[in-house]
């Protein structure tokens, strides 16, 4: 018997799920793939939070503003790369424009564009899906002070296959940047760079290198980095594309602390239904058992409290039939509030059917949206799974994860 | 204004269009094509991409059934690298009409359409997902067009017998001199100018905005507008094409497309020539009625639902007025006969099969007119030449064989310039899009096409946006191209926005499932990862 069953290893999942453990609970967590991480730029957005709340039925409705601010600082505290900031905080994105951010590594922060400086951007041979001119040509627009060069560069290893016009990904990169070898030719590279500026005569003080994707965020308790190289001059990253090196690291980073903290861990697993029981008559449930498909097996899970994390219509505990003759959550089958209208004609707009999801109560218990009745009492409903918001528009997806995963798991 | 001069205007650059300006070139007659979008924006890219054996004809309409096993046979031979040769089957269900299929079978045999029975054991096995309801199949000669490639194939071969077309021309206005129309005049919406063209002679193959044309002057030719709408399917469900034996009816036609198949249609009577808008309802019967030849219809996954206008001619006699009780022959109006003017013809009716042969009945008829000899050639000349096999290895060997194959049939002759860039910069040879396999110097080497003038002209002539991830990945892709061609990062951002609402357009008909999945990964990457910036909503 677990105090709590995690379902869903994403963002909100494992928030849940290390907060839980921290907290000195017994705690399992259950997932079937590595969620919607790999879509990670490296950034927390929050959002207007204000403004948000005055959205009736926002999730940001369900907490006041101290859980959301312990949120913040529970992510500073597990990955003490992200930096809390009462300022606007702005990054890269990775065709070289600047957006703002709310929680993102500090090696991602961007300096003041009033001041001035030099930009070098330090390009790996064949990097996929990353085009230096078009990135170049953003930064000189965006930072009119500084001036911007691009230096290629080749990595060893990957000479022969760019040379016969293979692309290499960022993910395949971040790999490298971690490895021994990888760190020395990095540093090397960014001691020729610093020389150069030595020998023209000028200064190298305001130089700073920016790289595509390095990811140092997490890179103390990860285990997949052997030591740490320091660089002769700044270094400063740009937020990722798809498949996110950041999104990457930042799961193993998460599942290591989860299991640091003695979470137990099971992958490749499909919860798949429940068993519980109303102990009144026409009161809420409790669950007692989930039932999860792992290797062909069937297992029985026992949990005081359930955490549901399975995410939304893109991580797939949402799903919509053809002709969207149903639409369910796969676990508790929990009623969904379904919007009446489903889309809307412009692509980049707000678009009704990312309401869908699951209303909850204030301890984000599932709610029945006809009767408004708790549906059951054990069970919390995070992340994206939660309704009446869209993290795209309203650019708080970081913020409605980190907090509700943050809030079920002092719940247990 | 710009003043033009040549022998024959053709208005209208669908396959109608290109058909004549190719015939009326191989004739050395000088001509000028105009046409208000890009080529192949209309009808001839908005259908099922069948080309007809004549099988679904054969009962009601024995000329046109006639017409389209003709049109097929020389079609597989002049246009092989646009056709698929994927034969097709009738499929007769238990419970169907047999005196139709009497009457399908005694028909197909007078209209020289070859048959055979497949035994249905051998059916089961060779189209896994056919429907168990199966009574008998049949098989014939049908197979797969490529409208696209089939319309830039007879244009470059016009091209390079001196015919010339302009895109992005609207024509305004007819010019009648006497009694006779002597031009029209056109204004080229890309610089706002206005063109005046001379000459001797107007076609009108404007298809369903044919009678937009005629009314201009005053002339009556009434098109029935008839929309169809379409659904893609993300991967072949079947290797042939699969036609229900039946009077012919919506959702009984089932076309296997490269990497996805086409199901269609529906048959409703519209008003405007783009009235492109599918609406859900039309999905939801269609899904229903494809049941019957495909009972595992709803496990498969829909990227997107387009339509179509068939441009259906009524001529006086015609008993039946509606939809699919209307000829799909073709007519050729002489507006001298009927109106009394000269110098006009229309050209109106018809379907993709038999786009040649309605060329050649227009261009004899000009040539009568213009005194001219020569003898129609398209039914003989292949609209591409042999290609060099050094070309063909060596791309094979840069690209691998499926890539290349793809390639060298998309660009024929002009392969072997792309093929080079590639040999000489390896990196070239990236995809940028990998449905569809099209490499980033293929997508340069059409950018140079003075003709693109957006990132959806873009897409008409490699495909790009047309897979799976419907311009998520391949327009983005394609940055530095964009901006590198059309100029400016907001121009690139726009022309972004602009592909993607007409992506979406289709979409949002078929919003579920993993194409649902997909379209939220599109929106989380554009305006999270990349930043865009949100529109506002709508009223």
């Amino acid at each position: 018997m677990w105090d709590a069953i995690v379902v869903g290893g994403g963002l909100a999942g494992w928030i849940a799920g290390i907060r839980a453990a921290q907290r000195g609970k017994k705690v399992l967590l259950v997932t079937e793939g590595v969620g919607t991480l790999f879509y990670f730029s490296g950034i927390f957005d929050y959002g207007d939070v204000e403004g948000l709340r005055h959205l009736p039925k926002h999730p940001y409705t369900l907490f006041d503003s101290q859980a959301i601010l312990q949120g913040q600082h529970f992510v500073q505290e597990i990955c003490p790369e992200y930096v809390v900031s009462d300022q606007p905080q702005t990054a890269f994105t990775v065709l070289g424009s600047v957006r703002q951010g709310d929680l993102m590594p500090r090696s991602m922060v961007l300096p003041n564009r009033q001041a001035q400086g030099r930009f070098v951007l330090l390009v790996p041979e064949g990097l996929k899906d990353f085009f230096p001119e078009i990135v170049a040509a953003n930064m000189t627009r965006e930072f009119p002070g500084w001036q911007v060069s691009v230096k290629k560069m080749q990595v060893e290893a990957l000479a022969e296959w760019t040379r016969l016009g293979k692309s290499v990904s960022s993910i395949d990169y971040a790999a490298i940047w971690r490895s021994e070898a990888g760190q020395r030719a990095l540093a090397q590279e960014i001691e020729g760079i610093k020389r150069q500026y030595q020998e023209a005569g000028k200064s190298s003080s305001q130089v700073v290198v920016v790289l595509p994707s390095l990811v140092r965020g997490y890179f103390d308790s990860s285990r997949t980095k052997p030591f740490r190289n320091e660089f002769s001059l700044p270094v400063m990253e740009m937020s990722s594309f798809v498949p996110s090196p950041h999104g990457r690291y930042f799961a193993e980073y998460l599942k290591h602390t989860f299991t640091d903290l003695g979470g137990e861990l099971m992958i490749g697993a499909r919860a798949v239904s429940i068993n519980g029981e109303a102990t009144v008559e026409g009161q809420a449930k409790t669950c007692q058992e989930l039932i999860v498909h792992s290797m062909g097996k069937s297992l029985r899970l026992k949990g005081k409290k359930f955490i549901l994390a399975t995410g939304g219509l893109l991580g797939g505990g949402i799903k919509v039939s053809m002709a969207r003759k149903s639409i369910t959550e796969g676990v508790f089958d929990l009623p969904l509030y379904v919007p009446n209208e489903w889309s809307g004609p412009k692509f980049f707009a707000p678009q009704p059917f990312t309401q869908a999801g699951v209303e909850t109560d204030e301890f984000q218990r599932p709610l029945d949206p006809t009767s408004g009745q708790v549906v059951w009492d054990n069970v919390h409903v995070v992340g994206r799974m939660l309704a009446h918001w869209d993290p795209w528009t309203q650019r708080c997806g970081g913020g409605v994860s980190l907090t509700s995963g943050y809030v079920a798991a002092e719940l247990i | 204004m710009r003043e033009i001069d040549t022998q024959v205007v053709v208005i209208g650059g669908g396959a109608t269009g290109v058909g004549i300006l190719r015939d009326l070139s191989l004739r050395g007659i000088p001509a000028l094509l105009l046409e208000q979008g890009d080529l192949a924006h209309g009808t001839s890219s908005r259908f099922h991409g069948l080309l007809h054996s004549g099988g679904r004809y054969v009962v009601k309409d024995d000329k046109a059934a006639q017409e389209c096993i003709e049109e097929n046979r020389i079609l597989k031979r002049i246009a092989a690298h646009c056709i698929e040769d994927t034969s097709g089957w009738f499929v007769y269900l238990n419970g169907d009409d047999p005196n139709y299929l009497e009457l399908w079978i005694k028909g197909c045999a007078q209209a020289g359409i070859p048959v055979k029975e497949v035994p249905l054991e051998e059916a089961f096995r060779l189209e896994p997902l056919l429907t168990r309801k199966a009574a008998r199949v049949f098989e014939v000669p049908d197979a797969t067009v490529d409208g696209f490639k089939l319309l830039w194939a007879n244009v470059k071969s016009a091209e390079k017998y001196g015919g010339n077309y302009q895109t992005y021309c609207k024509v305004q206005s007819l010019w009648l001199e006497q009694g006779q129309v002597v031009g029209a005049y056109a204004e080229d919406l890309i610089t706002g100018e206005t063109i005046q063209v001379r000459s001797k002679i107007v076609v009108n193959a404007a298809g369903p905005w044919s009678s937009e044309i005629a009314a201009m002057s005053g002339f009556d030719v009434h098109i029935q507008k008839d929309k169809g709408a379409l659904l893609v399917f993300n991967q072949r469900m079947f290797k042939r094409v699969i036609n229900r034996l039946r009077t012919p009816g919506d959702g009984d036609i089932f076309v296997p497309h490269e990497t996805v198949t086409i199901f269609g249609t529906t048959s409703q009577t519209v008003d405007l020539p783009d009235d492109h808008q599918v609406n859900e309802q039309d999905v939801t019967d269609l899904i229903e009625i494809g049941h019957n030849l495909a009972e595992e219809i709803e496990q498969q996954r829909v990227v997107r639902a387009f339509a179509g206008i068939r441009p259906l001619y009524e001529s006086v006699d015609a008993s039946d007025h509606e939809g699919r009780g209307v000829s799909r022959n073709f007519s050729l109006i002489d507006h001298e006969k009927k109106d009394g003017v000269r110098g006009l013809v229309s050209i109106v009716g018809g379907k993709l099969t038999t786009y040649r042969l309605m060329a050649e009945k227009v261009t004899d008829w000009v040539a009568a007119k213009l005194g001219v000899q020569t003898v129609c050639r398209t039914a003989e000349e292949p609209l591409q030449n042999e290609l060099a096999t050094e070309v063909w290895d060596k791309a094979r060997q840069l690209l691998g064989v499926a890539a290349a194959d793809k390639m060298m049939e998309r660009l024929n002759e002009q392969a072997e310039s792309v093929v080079e860039a590639i040999a000489c910069q390896p990196l070239l040879g990236q995809y940028v899009c990998e449905c569809e396999m099209v490499t980033q110097a293929e997508v340069l080497h059409a950018l140079q096409d003075p003709s693109i003038h957006s990132l959806d002209d873009l897409r008409r002539q490699t495909r790009l946006g047309m897979g799976t991830c419907q311009g998520t990945y391949c327009t983005y892709r394609a940055t530095p191209m964009i901006q590198e061609r059309f100029g400016g990062w907001e121009r690139t951002v726009q022309e972004y926005q602009i592909l993607l609402s007409e992506r979406w357009r289709g979409i949002t008909p078929v919003l579920w499932g993993e194409q649902l999945r997909e379209s939220e990964l599109a929106r989380a990457l554009f305006l999270n990862v990349l930043n865009f910036k949100v529109e506002e909503s709508e009223g």
